[in-house]
């Protein structure tokens, strides 16, 4: 499960922006983590475990499309998978719309796989 | 017609070659024609693939970069797309001469075809030391401009400027192409490729895995269909009209005066066009700055600001982008001769939803393999939001689409369009700089 998880986040997870890339639990518990810059995520990392529950309650609640959260240089954008699983992609925000592109699609090819495996 | 279309959805070059490995043995025709398309992400590693591409396809290629490209699959910033046709066509490529003339002679040989399709760097970006030359020739000619006491003698200086730098072919006119060839007599979809992100000596433009250089390769096609959309109101009848449209539609700065000959403006509201942009905008970049920026590709063509200049002929307009470069003259891809002296300063604003770049009504309701070429700066407006335009036409169409992101869609048409788009900027020749987009249809049999 995890390589095929792996295999489509590829897409956006080797983007040269992208220091790393999360899938929450809506509990706020990581169920799929890749990383590419490991300082730079662990420090993020600390940030999101404290924020996540809150961030994705209101995500859920108000029905959002997407959150995107700037702290110090990098930016992490929270992607909606399915009802209990949210994608977070840390970058640094260089061409920001290239990502944002990439994520729509692998989020879409993801649906189907985790949609009933979670 | 038949085709096939291979997409490769990474942006590593050594598996994107075994990727196409695995593909291309499955091919079962014979094609004869294809455009090759890589995202700008590849700009610098993607050697290795033309030359795997160049040994395994023995027909005709075009092969250029474009901000993103999208298909049945999805939509990809980075990978290669490969269209394989086989279609009747024909593939000319100017020469040194003079653009104008070079073109005419492509048109005489094309009239035949149903449709054209003209590929172009509208704006090139030079190496460093063609770029240095660009600068002092930009100071030689400002240094006799500022001397002058009368417009007439500015606009001598501009003349001499402008037929200089298209002369050196760093700016190709739109306009310019799309006259020439319209002695053809038949539609010309121009796909004019200024990218999102600027590299040196780019655009690239590949035929037969062979560079074309500063010039424009124009194919013919046999069995194909083309149409060219705008996604902003219809234009006045009168300058005051257009104006009044424009204003609404835009997030409206300034109305302003320009001093413009050739495609060359050399003054606005009396200001030099970097000194009006820094002092509107507080944009500005030094020339070191510029070239740094251009070496590590990070320039960006793209601008949310613009000045809009109402066509003469037809009270249509275009956009000309202002960009805080570090430019005594502001030369840009459109010759200016057909235009008012006044203009608008205006901030883009799309206010449309993305799939009405797509929509071609029930002209795109039908069995045939469909090419979208969408104005890039979708891109930037849209972000994430653009998906919507594979979504839509996932729904309506299903199948046989694909989309291809690239800067500057523009057309001559023979048939006028119902509506009185506000891109019509000279009869039968449209161009707005954003917001427009090509639909090609090829027949399949």
């Amino acid at each position: 499960m995890s390589l095929r998880i792996d295999e489509i986040v590829r897409d956006v997870s080797d983007d040269p922006s992208v220091v790393g890339l999360i899938i929450y639990r809506v509990d706020g518990v990581p169920v799929f983590v890749r990383v590419n810059d490991e300082m730079k995520v662990l420090q993020h990392m600390y940030f999101l475990e404290n924020q996540i529950r809150s961030v994705l309650d209101y995500m859920f609640n108000q029905n959002l499309n997407e959150i995107s959260i700037k702290v110090e240089d990098i930016k992490i954008l929270l992607l909606p998978i399915t009802k209990t699983l949210v994608m977070s992609i840390l970058f640094l925000p260089i061409a920001e719309y290239r990502l944002e592109i990439e994520a729509k699609r692998v989020i879409n090819s993801l649906r189907p796989v985790l949609a009933n495996e979670v | 017609m038949r085709y096939r279309i291979i997409t490769v959805a990474t942006s590593q070059p050594e598996e994107a070659v075994k990727l196409l490995e695995n593909e291309l043995p499955s091919i079962d025709f014979h094609p004869n024609f294809g455009l090759i398309i890589f995202t700008t992400s590849y700009y610098g590693k993607h050697e290795k693939v033309v030359s795997f591409l160049k040994k395994r396809l023995k027909f005709d290629t075009v092969t250029f970069f474009s901000d993103g490209f999208g298909s049945e699959r999805g939509i990809f910033m980075h990978g290669i797309l490969i269209i394989m046709l086989q279609v009747e066509h024909k593939v000319f490529i100017t020469g040194k001469g003079d653009i104008g003339q070079e073109l005419g002679r492509i048109a005489d040989n094309i009239s035949d075809c149903d449709i054209a399709l003209a590929v172009y760097p509208a704006l090139y970006f030079p190496g460093k030391s063609s770029l240095l030359k660009g600068f002092i020739r930009d100071r030689y000619y400002w240094f006799r401009y500022r001397r002058c006491k009368s417009e007439r003698c500015k606009k001598k200086i501009l003349r001499k400027y402008s037929n200089w730098i298209q002369k050196e072919r760093y700016f190709i006119p739109v306009n310019r192409v799309l006259r020439a060839l319209s002695k053809a007599r038949i539609p010309v979809a121009s796909i004019n490729l200024v990218p999102i992100e600027v590299h040196e000596e780019t655009p690239l433009i590949l035929y037969n895995f062979e560079p074309v250089g500063k010039n424009v390769l124009v194919v013919g096609l046999k069995d194909a269909e083309l149409y060219f959309k705008d996604i902003f109101p219809e234009r006045g009848e009168s300058y005051e009209e257009t104006k009044e449209i424009l204003g609404k539609f835009f997030a409206l700065k300034d109305e302003v005066t320009i001093v413009k000959e050739g495609n060359v403006i050399g003054e606005i509201n009396g200001l030099p066009v970097k000194d009006y942009i820094k002092k509107r905008f507080e944009l500005e970049m030094a020339e070191n700055e510029f070239v740094e920026k251009l070496e590590k590709g990070e320039l960006s063509a793209i601008t949310p600001f613009g000045l809009a200049m109402i066509s003469g002929k037809t009270y249509g307009s275009s956009v000309v982008g202002l960009q805080g470069f570090p430019l005594n003259f502001y030369p840009f891809y459109l010759e200016f001769e057909n235009y008012f002296d006044q203009g608008l300063v205006i901030g883009e604003v799309f206010s449309q939803k993305p799939h009405e770049f797509v929509d071609f009504g029930e002209k795109m309701m039908d069995g045939s393999l469909k090419l979208f070429f969408v104005d890039s700066t979708s891109l930037l407006a849209y972000r994430g939001e653009t998906y919507e335009i594979h979504d839509f036409l996932s729904g309506k169409l299903r199948e046989n689409f694909l989309i291809i992101f690239s800067s500057l869609p523009s057309a001559r048409l023979e048939i006028t369009p119902e509506k009185k788009l506000i891109s019509e900027i000279e009869p039968g020749i449209f161009f707005f700089a954003s917001g427009t987009s090509l639909m090609l249809k090829f027949v399949i049999s």
